[in-house]
């Protein structure tokens, strides 16, 4: 899948967060859940048995689908944080 | 950080915006307080700092007003708790809860989208067409070039269109109602020339695109390892039965799907307002007399959460309730101009009308939603569940919640709420007479332990 930050607009500053450990280029102001699946994690855990992925849905703030855990903090909702620059991100999908 | 206001505005959005547009200016001490980044809520979803398309330079003026104006705005705070008396809680960055009294109130908390469940909907890959569209307008990126566009409303075609205007790509654009059920409210569209046009421009962009359309067409599965790979559609007749030997399965890496908007009247329920359950309106919606006043004293309601009919129906009812709430202070309210904007708020009203019907279930609609398929997908509650339950004589909201869990996970209902309740109503177990929004508690959204432990000071 290609996902694509549209070239026309231009970008705030570039930083780096980790996700899992793994090293992921994003830009100020974009919000977590875009930077993730920019850089293609479109799973972000797991609802019950292993069997149940989810991901991104209502994007908005309202469904909690998308929670990530954030330098320490659990259950956040990665579509209503904004990056910042070493953010440590854990996603646990298992 | 001041906990007494004279005016408190619950988001941010059109109807938040024009209230606070016509209040500011008043000597009021104004608080607006939103759970979003940004001002301007969904419908005026931008990339600060950064020029861009999405918003009109009217609209971008009005948000430029109000963000350099006086008035206080929380961002990335959420209400969780509400009193008639007018102090709310609400939740702020990092995980603090503070109590701000205000003698005046507006709730403009606007709409969500609603979905009708199908098998495989859970899968990462299936979103909202609202998601594609924060992707787009927040964040500058279209998430796939490999993207069905499904559901009914306006919204599917207008986010095609959105899409391909972004030089994306669409890989079909499905529609679930019929070319011909557009026909029967031409003469209401007839008196909205702009919006008829409107989608008439986006119609166009999607056929010039070479974008497939399919009306009559329904998302019956999302199937794939572990993300979205393969979408399974069927054709419907007119009242929503599913066509037999007209299964087609198109490969794709991203479904955006929606099936209209619902207000969100929890925040009003929990404070104690009256809401009615007005179909044609979206659902539950909040009771307001003639200036938009709730049924308690001092509580106004703005925007969606009185009816959902668009934008340009919120920006106006928020400026009706700014001039209300202006008279009520004696501070030169313009009661002629309360009129005119009731006589035009009517006008956007019977358009909201057309938008509702379009995306009101049939009976077959809901009876096809196959038993395996996940209502609550909090906590992953089946229709076969609730059809069960029925069966085992629940009726009600709060029966079915302690039998199945349904409802009971962190979207707290907004998600399967509005489906089980068109479920109850079509299978004829809840009549109108006693019909009772489920019921609504501290905290409106949900909050971290540390915050309730937390002290201040």
């Amino acid at each position: 899948m290609n996902v694509m930050r549209i070239k026309s607009i231009p970008r705030d500053r570039a930083l780096t967060i980790y996700v899992n450990d793994r090293e992921i280029e994003a830009y100020e102001q974009e919000t977590l859940h875009a930077a993730l699946l920019a850089a293609g994690i479109l799973v972000l855990r797991d609802n019950g048995n292993g069997m149940s992925p989810r991901g991104i849905f209502c994007g908005m703030g309202t469904c909690y689908e998308c929670l990530v855990t954030v330098n320490g903090q659990p259950n956040l909702r990665a579509c209503q944080t904004l990056v910042e620059d070493k953010m440590e991100i854990v996603i646990d999908a298992g | 950080m001041r906990d007494n206001y004279d005016v408190l505005i619950v988001g941010a959005g059109p109807a938040g915006l024009g209230a606070a547009d016509i209040l500011d200016g008043h000597d009021l001490n104004i608080l607006m307080v939103d759970e979003n980044m940004h001002t301007g809520g969904q419908y005026l979803r931008h990339m600060p700092g950064i020029e861009n398309k999405n918003i009109s330079s009217i609209d971008s003026q009005l948000i430029a007003r109000v963000t350099k104006s006086g008035i206080d705005r929380w961002h990335r705070a959420e209400v969780v708790d509400g009193t008639p008396e007018g102090w709310l809680q609400v939740i702020i960055p990092p995980n603090r809860i503070v109590d701000v009294h205000a003698d005046f109130i507006i709730l403009a908390c606007g709409t969500r989208e609603k979905f009708r469940p199908f098998p495989g909907w859970t899968l990462p890959g299936v979103v909202s067409t609202g998601a594609v569209q924060v992707l787009m307008k927040g964040n500058g990126m279209i998430p796939s070039d490999d993207i069905i566009v499904a559901g009914r409303g306006p919204l599917p075609l207008l986010l095609a269109s959105e899409i391909l205007q972004k030089k994306g790509r669409v890989r079909a654009l499905l529609d679930e109602t019929h070319a011909l059920s557009h026909l029967k409210y031409l003469r209401l569209l007839a008196s909205h020339i702009s919006k008829l046009g409107e989608g008439t421009r986006h119609l166009l962009r999607v056929v010039r695109g070479k974008v497939p359309i399919a009306t009559r067409t329904r998302v019956v599965g999302a199937q794939g390892q572990g993300k979205l790979e393969e979408v399974v559609t069927m054709k419907t007749n007119r009242h929503g039965d599913l066509l037999p030997n007209s299964k087609k399965v198109i490969p794709a890496s991203f479904l955006a799907i929606g099936h209209g908007f619902v207000p969100n009247v929890e925040l009003a329920v929990l404070m104690g307002c009256r809401v009615d359950y007005v179909s044609e309106k979206g659902g539950w919606i909040v009771r307001t007399h003639d200036e938009l006043e709730t049924s308690i004293e001092n509580i106004f309601a703005a925007g969606e959460v009185t009816g959902v009919a668009g934008a340009q129906k919120s920006l106006l009812e928020g400026q009706i309730v700014g001039h209300s709430i202006l008279n009520r202070l004696g501070l030169n309210g313009n009661k002629r101009q309360i009129s005119e904007l009731i006589k035009t708020r009517t006008h956007y009203m019977e358009f909201g009308k057309y938008v509702n019907s379009l995306t009101r279930f049939s009976q077959a609609d809901i009876e096809t939603v196959s038993d395996e398929t996940i209502l609550c997908r909090c906590e992953n509650v089946t229709f076969g569940h609730i059809r069960q339950a029925l069966i085992d004589g629940c009726v009600s909201w709060p029966g079915l919640k302690m039998t199945t869990r349904c409802g009971m996970g962190r979207c707290q209902g907004r998600t399967c709420g509005p489906i089980l309740e068109e479920l109850l109503t079509i299978s004829g177990q809840w009549h109108s007479s006693q019909m009772k929004p489920y019921s609504i508690r501290f905290p409106v959204k949900p909050i971290p332990f540390s915050a309730l432990c937390a002290t201040e000071e």
